[in-house]
């Protein structure tokens, strides 16, 4: 289970429409499975309307102030415009879990333009699949 | 000959907190083989048992992604720097418009 407060879930909600169609990606820091810090990043990606690749400059500062606090890498999130809240296979193929076992994929759906759905996941290392249930609390952003 | 090999944050445990090192070697391999040499269990954290480089791994030397020059083999001159990033990367499978995925 995750911790995020509304408004972190706003705001990542309103990274991917603002980024519509194209997918946006960010990280997400924090401590003890409560998410603190919304880290927005640069997509990259030559095609990005079906593919996301976080900008290395971005990758470098945001790890580098992660650790610098003393919190913790909880996750990476990306958009998927038109398919649902669920890890593709590409997404899976290059997941990092080897270097952060303990991370979650969150992924931002805005298949339903009214309902906007974000959605956790643990993928281990050698592809396994399972939700990780978010748990919204009071707080801000 | 000497590179400058900025470490992840998620290596630093193999450099003892270090976040930049010196190594030795004159091709992006044999710098990987210096720092295996000197934080044993560094080269499996880059690359897999066939030898080639992590799909969630990029190198970049002097900001240059490895993949875009001579991957393993991309030569390295004195004062080279040479960043170890994790790529975070992906994509929705295809949309209902019908681009393919790449
Ligand atoms: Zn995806």
């Amino acid at each position: 289970m995750i911790k995020l407060t509304r408004p972190q879930l706003d705001m990542i909600i309103a990274h991917a429409r603002e980024g519509f169609p194209h997918e946006i990606c960010g990280i997400l820091s924090g401590q003890n499975g409560q998410v603190e810090t919304v880290h927005e990043a640069t997509n990259v990606a030559p095609n990005p309307r079906i593919r996301f690749s976080m900008d290395p400059k971005d990758i470098l500062r945001i790890t580098d102030e992660i650790d610098d606090g003393g919190r913790e890498l909880l996750g990476f999130y990306h958009s998927h415009c038109h398919t649902q809240a669920y890890p593709s296979p590409t997404d899976v193929a290059d997941w990092p879990g080897r270097w952060y076992p303990d991370a979650l994929a969150f992924i931002c759906s805005l298949m339903d333009e009214e309902r906007p759905l974000l959605r956790a996941f643990h993928i281990a290392e050698d592809g396994q699949i399972e939700e990780a249930q978010i748990e919204i609390v009071e707080g801000s952003v | 000959m000497s590179v400058e090999v900025q470490v992840p944050t998620v290596l630093r445990s193999h450099t003892g907190g270090e976040r930049v090192v010196h190594a030795e070697g004159n091709t992006v391999a044999a710098v990987i083989e210096a720092l295996e040499h000197e934080f044993p269990g560094f080269r499996t954290e880059l690359l897999g048992d066939d030898g080639n480089l992590r799909t969630f791994v990029n190198l970049y030397v002097n900001d240059e992604d490895i993949r875009y020059l001579n991957r393993l083999d991309t030569p390295l001159a004195d004062g080279d720097r040479l960043a170890i990033l994790p790529a975070l990367a992906g994509g929705g499978s295809s949309t209902p418009g019908g681009f393919p995925p790449d």
